[in-house]
C-alpha cells in the first residue's frame, strides 16, 4: 500500500507549492486567448472542490457522494443573496459559505453515523433533492434555466477576467496551504487514523463522531467556495451544477489525481480539465471517458498520478534521501511513565 | 515468579481502577458475571482464565469498547462508567488489541506519534489560530515518538509501511503507541499472542522495566508463566465470573483454578 | 376507475420493478457483500436495447427479446470479468468495488449515450397496450406483464435459492462467506450467478417498463438508488423483504404524487428515503448488517 506519510523535509512539501503558484500566477502572460484563461481557471475551481471532497473520503475515508449538493447549494445562495437581498458581493460570498456550513451541520449529524454505503446512498440522496429542487422551484431557482449573476463590481469598474483569475488562484492558493496545514498535523493523522481503524482510533482519544463532523463540514464549505467560484466564472448559476455529472467529475478526479494525497486535487483536475481538450469528438465522449479513466485508475493505479510520481521520485533518489528523521536523543533516555 | 519487594508494597499504594459487580449480557448470554476487582498504583496485575471465561470482555468494559449491562468502573477515584471511548484515553488509560489495530495508512513513527493526540490542540480553527504551537508540537511528537521506538528497539523501521512489519514489531509499535499518551495505566490484551520465546521474553523483559518505574499494567494473557513472572496479583475468570484472586502462588494452588483449567490440558505455570 | 385504484396499479407497476431491483441488489450484496451501483442500468440498457432491436432493426418482439437478453447477460460478464475480478485482484475493499460498479455505469450510460444520445425515447411495448378491463382497474397486457413477471421472477428466486442445492450454496455464502469457501463452495460461481440472475431479470424488467417510464439513458441512477432503498427497507440480507418493499416505494411515490405535488414527487421520495436512512439504516424489517458487524 502506498505510504501517505503526512511528513517530508520542509523543501519536498514547498516545492510543489511554489511550482502551482508561479504557474498559475504566470499563465495570463503565457496563455493567448480567454477561452485559455477560462480552463485555467476551471482547473483551479475543481482542485478546489476536489481538495474538499478529498480531505473527507481521501484521507478520512467517509465516502460522501453528495458534495455536488453543496456546490449547488452555495452557488444558489451566493446568486439569491445579491438578487433577491441586495447584498453587496463581499458580504454574499461569506454568508453563502455560513448557509453551507450550516446545511452541512444540519444533514451531518445524523448522516456521519452511517457508514459505507448507507453513508453513499444518504448523501446521494441528499443530492438528489438539492438537485430535484433546484430544478423545480421555479420562483426561487429560475427552475432549470438557473440565475444569471451580476458581475463582480469595484466601485464602478467591473472586474475583468484577468483579476478575477487571479482572485480564483489567490482562493486556491488559500486552499492548498489550508489542506496541507491541516494534513501534516496531527488532525491530518487522525483523520486517517479514523479512516483505517476509528474503534482504534477512539481508544487512542480521537473524538470520532466530532472529528467526522469537522470535516464534513469543512469539505462542504470548500466545495461550496468551489461552487461560487464556478458560478462568477459561469455568470450564471444553475441546477446542473449539482447533478450528477458533477459527482461523476468530481470521483473521477480524485481518483485519477490519487486520494488522501496533498497535490492529487490539483493533478486531477489538470488531467480531467485539460486532456479532453486534445479529443476534438470529446463532448460525446465525455461520460465515457469519464468512466474509463476512473476504472482504470482504481484497477491499475489506486494512487493516482500523485502516487505514481512519488514512486518515480522515490526509485530515482532512493527513499532513505527522502526523509530525514528527526534527531535522536544523545541518550537511551526514556521517559519514564510514572503516570499522571 | 514476581514477588512484593519491601521497599516497595503496592498493597498500600491508592487504589488507581476498579470495577464493582461489572455485568454484560449478549442477548441471552451472560459474558461478564458480577466481576469485581481493583488494580493499584504501581501494580502489574494480570486477568486469566480458560478460553471464553469472559477476560477480552472484561478488558472492553473497562477500557470501553463494550458498554457495561451493569457495574461501575472507577478510575482515579471517578467514576467513569458512562465515560465514551475516547475520553477513558484522555484520562490516562491506554491500551493495545488482541489483534493488532494499527492504522495501515500510516507509517510506524505516525501511529506512535497519534498515541500523543489526546495532548494536542483540539479542533481545526482552534489549530489553525495556533499554527505555530502546531508546527511545534509536532516537532516534539516526532522526537519523543522516536524515544519511543528507540526504548522498544524500532527506531531504525520509523518510515516504514506497517505492512512491511512482521507481527512480533507490529505488536512493539502498539506498544509504543500505547506508551506515547503516558498513561496512568497501560492495558495489554494477549500482548503475546504470536509471539516466539524470543519475542515473548523480550516483552516480559520490557514489561517489567516498565513497571518498575512505576508504570501500572492490567494484562489480559494465555502464557500463565509469563503472567506469574510479571504480575504481583492475579485475578482468574471463569464462564465470566471471578474464581480466585491473590499472589502467583495462592492462584497456582486454588483448587478451583486448577478445575477450571483442567479440561483444557491444566495449569502449566512454571515456578 | 377511481383515483385510488389507478395510483394503487401505477404503484404497484413502478414498484414491482423497484422490487426487483431491490432484489437483484440483496442477491448479488449476498454473495459478494459489494452494492452493485449499475443495477438501475441493467434496466435502462433493457429498455434501450428494446428500441434499438425492435424499431432500428426491425426485429419481431420474441427475437428482440432474446436479444435483450443476451445484450443484458454479456453487460454482466464485462461488470465481472473487467470490474469485480481486476478489483478483488488488488485486494480492493468492498466500497472501492462498489465505486468500480459506479465506474461500470458512468461507462455504460457513456456508450448509451453515444448510442441514443442524452433525449427520452419512446420504448416500443412488445405486449398490447389495448386497455383491458379487470374488474374495477383498467390496464392493458404490458402492465399485467409487469406485474406478472415481478410475481414470476419472485417464485423463481424463491425456488432457486430454497429448491436447489445451488440455492443453499448462495444463501450460505450470504450467511457466511468465508465457512462457504472452506467447506468447498466456489465463490466466482456464486459471484457469476448473482451478475447474471441480477442482470437477466432487471434487462427484462427495463423492456416491459420501458414503454410505460420512457426510455432514457439518465434513468439509471434513480432507479440505482431508489433499488437500493427497497433492499435495505428489509435489511440488506433477504431478497424477498426487498422485493416488498420496492412495492412499498412505488406505491409511496405514486400516492405522493397522486394525493400531494406531482411535481415534487421525486425530491420528496429521495428526502423520505434518505430520512429512513438517517433514522433506522439497518432496515424496518431486519438486523441483519448490524448483526454481521
Amino acid at each position: 500500500m502506498m505510504n501517505t506519510s503526512t511528513r517530508s523535509p520542509a523543501w519536498q512539501a514547498r516545492l510543489p507549492f511554489v511550482l502551482f503558484l508561479v504557474v498559475a500566477l504566470a499563465a495570463p502572460a503565457l496563455l493567448t486567448s480567454g477561452f485559455q484563461l477560462r480552463l485555467v481557471s476551471l482547473i483551479c475551481i475543481y482542485a478546489i472542490l476536489i481538495m474538499g471532497f478529498n480531505l473527507l473520503y481521501g484521507y478520512a475515508g467517509q465516502i460522501a457522494m453528495g458534495h455536488q449538493g453543496f456546490f449547488a447549494i452555495a452557488a444558489y445562495a451566493y446568486a439569491l443573496l445579491q438578487l433577491k437581498a441586495g447584498l453587496p458581493v463581499l458580504a454574499a460570498l461569506p454568508v453563502s459559505l455560513v448557509i453551507c456550513a450550516l446545511v452541512a451541520v444540519v444533514i451531518g449529524v445524523p448522516l456521519l453515523r452511517l457508514r459505507t454505503h448507507y453513508l453513499a446512498m444518504a448523501t446521494l440522496c441528499f443530492g438528489l433533492v438539492i438537485s430535484g429542487v433546484a430544478n423545480r422551484w421555479i420562483d426561487v431557482t429560475g427552475g432549470t434555466g438557473g440565475l444569471l449573476i451580476p458581475s463582480i463590481t469595484i466601485g464602478e469598474k467591473t472586474v475583468d477576467r484577468v483579476t478575477l483569475y487571479y482572485l480564483i488562484v489567490a482562493a486556491t492558493a488559500l486552499v492548498l496551504a489550508l489542506q496541507n496545514f491541516i494534513v501534516s498535523s496531527h488532525l491530518g493523522r487522525s483523520l486517517q487514523a479514523i479512516r483505517d481503524d476509528d474503534k482504534a482510533a477512539a481508544a487512542l482519544g480521537v473524538n470520532v463522531a466530532v472529528q467526522k463532523l469537522r470535516v464534513f463540514v469543512l469539505s462542504a464549505v470548500i466545495a461550496g467556495l468551489a461552487g461560487i467560484g464556478f458560478a462568477v466564472v459561469s455568470r450564471q448559476v444553475s441546477p446542473s451544477m449539482g447533478e450528477f455529472p458533477v459527482l461523476v467529475s468530481m470521483l473521477t478526479i480524485a481518483v485519477v489525481g490519487g486520494l488522501g494525497t496533498r497535490y492529487g486535487p490539483i493533478l486531477g483536475s489538470i488531467v480531467v480539465v485539460i486532456a479532453p481538450q486534445f479529443l476534438t469528438r470529446f463532448g460525446e465522449l465525455e461520460t465515457l471517458m469519464y468512466g474509463l479513466c476512473l476504472l482504470l485508475f482504481l484497477i491499475f493505479m489506486p494512487h493516482g498520478l500523485s502516487g505514481m510520481i512519488k514512486s518515480l521520485a522515490g526509485t530515482l533518489r532512493g527513499r532513505q534521501a527522502l526523509r530525514a528523521p528527526p534527531r535522536l536523543p544523545p541518550k537511551h533516555a526514556v521517559k519514564k511513565g510514572v503516570g499522571r | 515468579m514476581r514477588t512484593q519487594t519491601a521497599s516497595r508494597t503496592p498493597i498500600e499504594a491508592p487504589q488507581l481502577m476498579s470495577i464493582r459487580g461489572g455485568m454484560k449480557r449478549f442477548g441471552g448470554l451472560v459474558a461478564v458475571d458480577n466481576v469485581s476487582f481493583d488494580v493499584r498504583q504501581g501494580e502489574a496485575v494480570g486477568l486469566i482464565g480458560p478460553n471464553g471465561a469472559g477476560k477480552s470482555t472484561t478488558f472492553n468494559l473497562i477500557t470501553g469498547v463494550d458498554g457495561l449491562s451493569a457495574g461501575e468502573i472507577f478510575f482515579k477515584q471517578e467514576n467513569i462508567t458512562k465515560a465514551p471511548l475516547h475520553r477513558r484515553s484522555a484520562m490516562g488509560m491506554a491500551r493495545t488489541f488482541q489483534i493488532v489495530r494499527l492504522f495501515s495508512g500510516l507509517t510506524v513513527l505516525e501511529n506512535v506519534m497519534l498515541g500523543f493526540h489526546p495532548q494536542l490542540v483540539d479542533g481545526f480553527i482552534p489549530s489553525l489560530l495556533r499554527f505555530r504551537k502546531v508546527a511545534a508540537d509536532e516537532r516534539r511528537c516526532a522526537q519523543r515518538a522516536m524515544e519511543l521506538l528507540q526504548f522498544v528497539g524500532l527506531a531504525p523501521r520509523a518510515d516504514d509501511l506497517i505492512s512491511h512489519l512482521p507481527h512480533g514489531q507490529q505488536r512493539l509499535v502498539e506498544i509504543a503507541r500505547a506508551l506515547a499518551s503516558e498513561p496512568g495505566i497501560l492495558l495489554l490484551d494477549e500482548p503475546a499472542a504470536g509471539l516466539n520465546d524470543e519475542e515473548t521474553a523480550g516483552l516480559g523483559r520490557m514489561l517489567r522495566l516498565l513497571n518498575d518505574d512505576g508504570l501500572t499494567i492490567l494484562i489480559v494473557e494465555h502464557d500463565i508463566g509469563f503472567i506469574m513472572g510479571l504480575c504481583h496479583r492475579i485475578v482468574v475468570l471463569d464462564h465470566g465470573a471471578k474464581i480466585a484472586e491473590g499472589d502467583a502462588a495462592s492462584v497456582q494452588s486454588d483448587p478451583k483454578v486448577i478445575e477450571a483449567y483442567l479440561g483444557t490440558g491444566g495449569a502449566h505455570a512454571k515456578n | 376507475m377511481d383515483k385510488i385504484s389507478v395510483l394503487l396499479l401505477a404503484g404497484l407497476t413502478n414498484g414491482s420493478v423497484y422490487g426487483l431491483i431491490g432484489l437483484s441488489l440483496s442477491l448479488i450484496y449476498g454473495t459478494n457483500r459489494v452494492i452493485n451501483f449499475a443495477q438501475g442500468d441493467f434496466v435502462m440498457i433493457g429498455a434501450m436495447s428494446a428500441i434499438l432491436f425492435m424499431v432500428t432493426y426491425s426485429l419481431p418482439a420474441p427475437v428482440a427479446l432474446l436479444a435483450v437478453i443476451a445484450v443484458v447477460l454479456i453487460c454482466a460478464l464485462a461488470l465481472e470479468f473487467a470490474v469485480y475480478r481486476p478489483l478483488v485482484r488488488r485486494g480492493a475493499p468492498p466500497l472501492t468495488i462498489m465505486i468500480g460498479t459506479l465506474a461500470a455505469a458512468i461507462i455504460a450510460s457513456g456508450i448509451a449515450l453515444l448510442i441514443w444520445g442524452a433525449n427520452q425515447l419512446y420504448v416500443p411495448n412488445i405486449l398490447s397496450l389495448d386497455p383491458i378491463t379487470v374488474g374495477p382497474l383498467t390496464t392493458n397486457l404490458q402492465q399485467l406483464a409487469i406485474v406478472g413477471a415481478f410475481v414470476v421472477f419472485l417464485l423463481v428466486t424463491w425456488f432457486l435459492l430454497y429448491r436447489t442445492s445451488f440455492g443453499l450454496c448462495v444463501r450460505a455464502t450470504g450467511a457466511n462467506p468465508r465457512v462457504a469457501q472452506l467447506m468447498g463452495i466456489r465463490s466466482s460461481r456464486i459471484v457469476r450467478f448473482g451478475f447474471m440472475f441480477s442482470a437477466f431479470v432487471s434487462g427484462i424488467s427495463g423492456v416491459l417498463i420501458g414503454p410505460l417510464l420512457g426510455g432514457q439513458v439518465s434513468m439509471g441512477v434513480a432507479l440505482t438508488v431508489k433499488g437500493f432503498m427497497a433492499a435495505i427497507l428489509g435489511g440488506l440480507g433477504s431478497p424477498f423483504a426487498a422485493a416488498a418493499g420496492g412495492l412499498v416505494i412505488g406505491l409511496l411515490e405514486t400516492f405522493v404524487a397522486g394525493y400531494g405535488s406531482s411535481l415534487y414527487a421525486e425530491p420528496i421520495i429521495f428526502l423520505l428515503i434518505l430520512l429512513v436512512l438517517l433514522i433506522r439504516p439497518f432496515g424496518l424489517l431486519g438486523d441483519f448488517e448490524a448483526v454481521r458487524r
